[in-house]
């Protein structure tokens, strides 16, 4: 009788379309590759500094590379029939390149700073620079720039030392060049690589052209002259006293092998073994950048550059170019649909297309500007997960939610003093317009944490101590420490599994911390037979807490963390942490 | 506090002191002192995703293709010699010169293929030269040579100097009047020269003189589309036409344009407007022509913003051949022209014509992208033998439809739309604006 059932069920057509969609979903993504937790320390540093041969510049097309990102990339996306059904399941990619605790290893790419080891105001003020261009020799002029959007050019100082100095647009004094220095330190904070950018004041008459300095106008070449100095100088925000504001970028020692591309690997490069859409640095790098409305995180504002150091040769890699982030747009304030849509939105298109455009977008009620030295920068209508950079990025598209919430604990970790102290290295002189920056920063920030922690089981920080009365964990409930959810309605619950076997079931606990006996210790080495380093998940412990937030039937889904039980210490040792989530 | 909670507090400070003793393991998340190394190891895909590859690589194949082939031109061919990517793009050819290939579709003339040239500085460093060269799969021809100096002894003194032979034997010719039928559509093929020298005068931002002096030579002959009545004398008869109506005719022609332009943005005006009024006089150089006649056109453009760069534009044109003195009716090919990209959408070019024409357009403009809007539109015109005399509120044609318009801050890049009216649907990709 069950079985005739089960017949007839099936042949209804819903039941079997689903039941072969389970199947296929889990054919694809059964053998996909799991964690493999290693048994030792986790890793901190992925082994890319290698000495490789010099690989072969890179010269992108700008144009092109912004049609391939805005049409073809989403082409490939929407017949991607792999991701499609990741996405629509909820499986989506996880990074390739974190570590078992979930976190970002150091790399030529990025390294663990502010957000994990909090760095000390006079760290966070330094940034990236040393001290800036020598302010008492002349400057020479050794290549100008002709034409183009934005005046600059670079100058030698009398150390030798090479920077290129951008200015602020007239009408907007401190926007541009404040927005750099900020942005510079900001991103190097966060572990990114970035050029030293300093602000400095200087006479015109501190210039002087190299000899027989040659340009190209308009396809002509032809001698730079104190003529075009000058012109290049009239478009410039100038002070009263005459001294110009500017801020100075110091070129990127090595030799310069052009963008890196958010997409694919650099095949002439044996150290980048991580196409760059599955690091998670350039992933998270979504929420990092909109906490100050970094839009222009195209390819073509990053840079690799050949390096040698400690006899190894080989590429690292930076972010560059951060005249366009706060309220700025490096030659103009920033346009209130920068950051709230790219360049080229075709779904936003589609939307305002058949609306006949009377659907209006949050950003075109933007309030207008209240401070010509902060551009537009604004905290009200910015959504955390509406951000769009000018073009669609490969990297974004594929974060998931555990690559945001890395992304939000590293902005969360800038407390407002932090911020503040960032802030003051633009230089701002009107207290006013400073104090806006950062009440907009607080919320942004105050937002994207919100937001992103909301996303999936915000605990981190995990700690465990195992001693002859048994095991102690303890760990830090990100929503709960910066004020997004209250301590007397949270409540968790832990679970242990070894395999198929539930050996402790759903504990609820009041606070974020709890304590395994030592006969429930014995009990579970008991079940512990280990076979190879490389432990797959089902010869670990794995130690699940939830979270709920007042409503007794809303749990969050599980925090994992896997432990290996050492037979020879007798000891327990955490190998893995997973936040899972859906996405 | 009771019995329990007290034993527990014991048990846990018990614990405590144990275990910062003796603890083995005191593991915090991440370890700043650790330096241990990952391998660089590649990413392996799963059975699902390699078995997927074959299907995947199909259905990425046209965009693959696409793309190489897009970028073996950009990142393969064309970078620098000829012209910037970007600044093709920007609509900005302010850079580019040299020879360039010419192909264009369309639905009478057919593959059209030729070459053009650009090139500045001949004599000063603002001159352009351009040349054009083109033919096509119907035998249509179109040789322009142009010569323009933009600062012409005076800044604001603009001179261009045109030389222009066109032929175009599947025009279509419907009859004249307002109440032409589409189906009487027969196929000639007129021939046009001229030789014109224009002088721009820019008084300010806003206003702008013009004074134009050319020769015109026109000839007509057979048409040669095979689907319509071709012969010219057939078409003569069928039409009821006078021999003077399909002459050729050698003019002189002198004149003026007034414009005045107070729109806040050429690509994309959101307010303002633009007033065009030109005025010339055309008087045949053979006595057997005998054709003297004024050309007057008034084109009116008004914007106005709704909200937030949703504009309505709305545009009133005027257009007017009135024969003076003993002058011989004006030929079939110099009369006013309705329908087509710029006026009546909906229609074919030239679909109706006589002397006069009076046009109504309203369009609403929305922004999609930085530089890309859409828009909706009406159309309503027709045709008058004399717009004076005749003028009346009945019979207008209309077309409507909507599109999109692709700009920069000096004018219009490309407009695409659909067009339809009662007598047919047509699609156009049209560089420039028309208003």
């Amino acid at each position: 009788m069950d079985f005739t059932m089960n017949f007839c069920r099936f042949e209804d057509k819903s039941y079997f379309l689903r039941i072969l969609l389970i199947t296929l979903f889990s054919f694809l993504m059964g053998c996909a590759a799991g964690h493999n937790f290693s048994t030792e320390e986790p890793y901190q540093k992925d082994a890319d500094h290698k000495d490789v041969p010099e690989p072969r510049p890179r010269d992108p097309d700008l144009a092109w590379t912004s049609i391939e990102r805005s049409v073809f990339d989403q082409a490939d996306q929407a017949v991607d029939i792999e991701r499609t059904f990741r996405k629509l399941f909820g499986e989506r990619k996880e990074s390739h390149n974190i570590n078992g605790f979930d976190e970002v290893p150091n790399s030529s790419w990025y390294t663990n700073r502010h957000g994990m080891f909090p760095m000390t105001a006079e760290e966070l003020k330094r940034g990236p620079a040393q001290s800036g261009p020598d302010t008492v020799g002349e400057w020479e002029v050794f290549r100008p720039k002709i034409g183009g959007t934005a005046p600059g050019f670079w100058i030698k100082d009398s150390k030798g030392n090479q920077y290129i100095l951008k200015f602020d647009p007239p009408g907007y004094n401190e926007m541009a060049t404040g927005a750099g220095a900020f942005g510079s330190r900001y991103f190097y904070a966060c572990g990114y690589n970035v050029p030293e950018e300093t602000i400095v004041y200087w006479h015109p008459e501190k210039l002087k052209i190299r000899q027989g300095l040659m340009v190209t106008d308009k396809g002509v070449k032809r001698e730079f002259t104190k003529q075009d100095l000058d012109a290049i100088l009239n478009r410039v925000n100038k002070l009263p006293d005459g001294r110009i504001r500017s801020l100075a970028s110091k070129a990127i020692a090595g030799k310069i092998k052009g963008p890196f591309s958010y997409s694919g690997v650099r095949k002439d490069d044996p150290n980048d073994w991580c196409r760059h859409e599955n690091r998670r640095e350039l992933r998270g790098l979504y929420v990092i950048a909109s906490l100050v409305n970094h839009y222009d995180t195209k390819d073509h504002n990053t840079l690799d550059t050949y390096i040698e150091e400690n006899g190894r040769h080989y590429l690292k890699h930076f972010l560059i170019d951060f005249n366009s982030t706060l309220g700025s747009d490096g030659r103009e304030p920033k346009p209130p649909k920068k950051g709230y849509a790219n360049q080229a939105d075709l779904l936003d298109m589609f939307v305002s297309m058949i609306t006949l455009g009377l659907k209006v977008w949050p950003w075109e009620n933007a309030k207008g500007i209240e401070y010509a030295s902060v551009g537009y920068f604004e905290s009200d209508i910015f959504k955390p997960n509406k951000f769009d950079p000018i073009l669609p990025n490969p990297a974004f598209d594929e974060m998931t939610y555990r690559d945001a919430f890395w992304g939000a604990k590293v902005v969360m970790s800038f407390t407002d003093e932090d911020l503040k102290t960032l802030l003051d290295a633009g230089q701002y002189s009107d207290p006013d317009a400073e104090k806006y920056l950062l009440k907009t920063l607080i919320e942004r920030r105050d937002k994207i944490g919100r937001h992103w922690f909301g996303k999936v089981n915000p605990l981190d920080k995990f700690q465990y101590l195992q001693g002859g009365d048994g095991l102690r964990f303890k760990f830090e409930d990100l929503s709960v420490k910066y004020g997004f959810e209250s301590t007397a309605k949270t409540k968790y619950k832990y679970s242990i599994r070894y395999g198929n076997n539930s050996i402790v079931r759903d504990v609820e606990l009041d606070q974020p911390q709890f304590s395994i006996s030592a006969k429930t210790v014995a009990d579970l080495a008991t079940y512990y037979n280990p076979t190879s380093k490389e432990l797959p998940k089902e010869h670990l412990f794995e130690v699940q807490i939830k979270t709920n937030r007042g409503d007794s039937y809303a749990w969050s889904k599980p925090v994992a963390l896997w432990l290996w039980y050492d037979p020879y210490k007798n000891n327990f040792q955490l190998v893995g942490i997973e936040h899972r989530s859906s996405h | 506090m009771t019995k329990f909670k007290r034993r527990f507090c014991l048990n846990q400070s018990l614990m405590m002191i144990f275990l910062l003793l003796t603890s083995t393991n005191l593991f915090a998340q991440n370890d700043p002192d650790s330096t241990k190394e990952r391998e660089p190891y590649p990413e392996t895909k799963s059975f699902g995703s390699k078995l997927l590859a074959a299907p995947q690589f199909i259905i990425e194949l046209p965009f693959k293709l696409i793309e190489g082939f897009g970028n073996f031109l950009i990142e393969g061919l064309g970078t620098g010699s000829l012209a910037t990517q970007e600044n093709l793009l920007r609509g900005n050819f302010g850079r580019f010169h040299g020879f360039y290939p010419l192909f264009n579709l369309g639905g009478r003339s057919g593959l059209t293929y030729g070459l053009g040239f650009r090139s500045k500085g001949v004599f000063t460093k603002e001159e352009r030269f351009k040349f054009k060269g083109t033919y096509s799969a119907h035998h249509y021809q179109n040789f322009k040579i142009q010569y323009r100096a933009p600062k012409f002894q005076h800044p604001n003194l603009a001179i261009t100097l045109l030389g222009q032979y066109r032929k175009s034997p599947w025009d279509g010719f419907y009859g004249l009047g307002n109440d032409s039928r589409e189906s009487d559509q027969v196929s000639y093929n007129p021939e046009h020269s001229h030789l014109h020298a224009t002088g721009l005068w820019t008084v300010n931002p806003q206003w702008k003189m013009e004074f134009t002096a050319g020769y015109d030579a026109y000839n007509l002959f057979s048409g040669k589309n095979p689907r319509f009545m071709n012969d010219l004398d057939s078409i003569v008869s069928k039409f009821q036409l006078y021999p003077t109506d399909i002459r050729a005719s050698r003019l002189w022609s002198v004149g003026g344009t007034l414009d005045y332009d107070w729109r806040n943005n050429a690509g994309q005006p959101t307010h303002g407007g633009q007033e065009i009024i030109s005025l010339s006089y055309n008087h045949s150089s053979r006595n057997s022509d005998n054709l003297k006649f004024w050309h007057l056109t008034v084109d009116l453009r008004q914007y106005l913003e709704l909200f937030k760069q949703r504009t309505l534009g709305i545009r009133a044109m005027f257009e007017s051949l009135d024969p003076t003195g003993n002058s011989a009716e004006i030929p079939i090919y110099l009369r006013s022209l309705l329908g087509g990209a710029d006026n009546l959408r909906g229609y074919r070019t030239g679909r109706f014509r006589d002397n006069d024409l009076a046009l109504i357009s309203v369009e609403y403009r929305y922004p999609l992208l930085e530089l890309i809007d859409g828009f909706v539109f009406l159309d309503e015109g027709r045709v008058f033998s004399n717009l004076t005399n005749d003028f009346r509120w009945r019979d207008w044609k209309y077309s409507y439809g909507g599109g999109l318009r692709v700009w920069h801050e000096d004018d219009v890049i490309v407009r695409t739309f659909l067009a339809k009216s009662k007598e047919d649907t047509r699609f156009y990709l049209e560089f420039g604006g028309s208003f």
